[in-house]
């Protein structure tokens, strides 16, 4: 797993706004969206995964620093990395293209896998599906149409609030129209 | 277990390049070249090596300028990107300094101009990590004009045209529940001419007419006089014609003698 995957939407969130930051306490991080509850469970987790490291205390106020990692040195090799690079470089691909380019010894990848990826991928219009004549009635031919940049795409359940009245969702505090 | 094709004789050259790269002696340059025609698997070879590597790729288009080179590397290692070619070579320099993670680039022929090949150099110098160039035959003959970048490639590696032991290990993939005998798979290997996408090509249409006539087993003699794909064009209609009225008048004028 990535370490960046590895913690939840929001916290990520809140640390998109954070990582660039020299130095910051507990108030900064309840300033971008954390409760008095769960900061410290944020930031316990930061530096159990790496992203953070405790810097000095000042009077009462814990004082941590982001520590200098880029996004993609994070970025271990996981079968899905694998998966999105491979469809990256390929542009037109069958599910069992990425599976063949993606299956290396560092990692198993199976025609199962790549298969679901891709329909993952394709609902939700980052592959369109191509029909070709030399391939009719056989597997599917996807094209990258999206290519979103280096870290793959993954499944994620985000917990919001929905607003019945208004076909809405709030998730922390924006409002997203369905 | 899903088959790899980890076996075919350009991906394991390509692995074992990065590898030599990557294991060098520390006085030793850390570039190295990989060409040969298009349409040998070279992007195969790239796409698996780059998976097993967790390597860095990018693949340079004909109209990409330093500039754009540089955005496009930063873009892939997830740099926030910075103004002018210095900043972002330190940038890159500095990130791939610390992973050490090899660097693909892809099309390396477009280097060539706009000074580009300059700049690689120039990433390569600041980080010392593995920079693999991937591209066209001529690629080593014109990269001798840099002298500078000459002297620092550790192994030129030409690929290699898909041979009936490549073809054997494609079969698990295109064909797996179909036995293709060899004489079969010979003239699908002589008539693909090094191309590793028409063996695949070829395969996959046996497997498909041998399963139609509900068979398990596909030889020469089944295959009969089918024509296979062979990568040349149709012959255009009106050079057809041309030549059928050039014979006519050869005739005419043979018949006047």
């Amino acid at each position: 797993m990535t370490e960046e995957v590895s913690i939840t939407f929001h916290q990520r969130r809140i640390w998109q706004q954070l990582h660039h930051l020299p130095e910051f306490d507990h108030a900064a991080v309840i300033e971008r969206g954390a409760t008095r509850s769960n900061v410290a469970a944020f930031i316990e987790r930061w530096i159990r995964i790496g992203l953070v490291e405790f810097v000095r205390k000042d009077g009462k106020n814990r004082i941590y620093r982001p520590v200098r990692k880029a996004s993609a040195e994070a970025c271990e090799a996981t079968p899905r990395g694998s998966m999105w690079r491979t469809m990256r470089l390929l542009g037109t691909f069958t599910a069992k293209d990425v599976a063949i380019h993606s299956n290396t010894s560092r990692q198993a990848v199976s025609h199962g896998t790549a298969t679901n990826y891709c329909a993952l991928l394709a609902s939700a219009g980052i592959l369109r599906k191509v029909k070709r004549s030399d391939t009719k009635n056989k597997a599917t031919t996807y094209r990258l149409i999206r290519n979103l940049g280096p870290l793959p795409p993954e499944p994620a359940r985000i917990n919001c609030l929905k607003d019945p009245n208004a076909d809405a969702v709030y998730f922390g505090d924006q409002r997203i129209e369905l | 277990m899903t088959p790899t094709i980890a076996p075919l004789r350009n991906v394991a050259a390509m692995l074992g390049l990065i590898e030599q790269v990557q294991s060098r002696a520390i006085n030793l340059p850390g570039m190295a070249t990989f060409y040969g025609p298009s349409g040998w698997g070279k992007t195969t070879a790239v796409t698996f090596a780059a998976n097993d590597f967790n390597a860095h790729c990018v693949q340079v288009k004909h109209c990409w300028t330093k500039t754009y080179l540089c955005g496009a590397i930063m873009r892939e290692l997830g740099l926030k990107e910075v103004r002018g070619v210095a900043a972002m070579v330190d940038a890159i320099g500095n990130q791939l300094a610390i992973t050490d993670r090899p660097l693909i680039i892809d099309d390396a022929q477009y280097l060539l101009r706009g000074g580009m090949i300059e700049t690689v150099r120039d990433i390569y110098e600041s980080c010392q990590a593995p920079v693999i160039l991937v591209g066209e035959e001529k690629l080593p003959q014109d990269l001798t004009k840099w002298e500078n970048v000459h002297n620092r490639i550790l192994e030129w590696m030409p690929a290699a045209p898909c041979s009936l032991t490549d073809a054997q290990h494609l079969i698990p993939f295109y064909s797996p529940d179909i036995t293709i005998k060899d004489d079969l798979l010979e003239a699908i290997v002589k008539a693909a001419g090094g191309s590793i996408g028409r063996v695949a090509k070829n395969l996959s249409r046996v497997r498909e007419l041998t399963r139609k006539r509900g068979g398990k087993e596909a030889s020469l003699h089944f295959w009969g006089d089918r024509g296979f794909d062979t990568g040349q064009p149709p012959q255009r209609p009106r050079d057809q014609q041309m030549l059928a009225s050039a014979q006519i008048v050869s005739l005419k004028a043979g018949g006047r003698k």
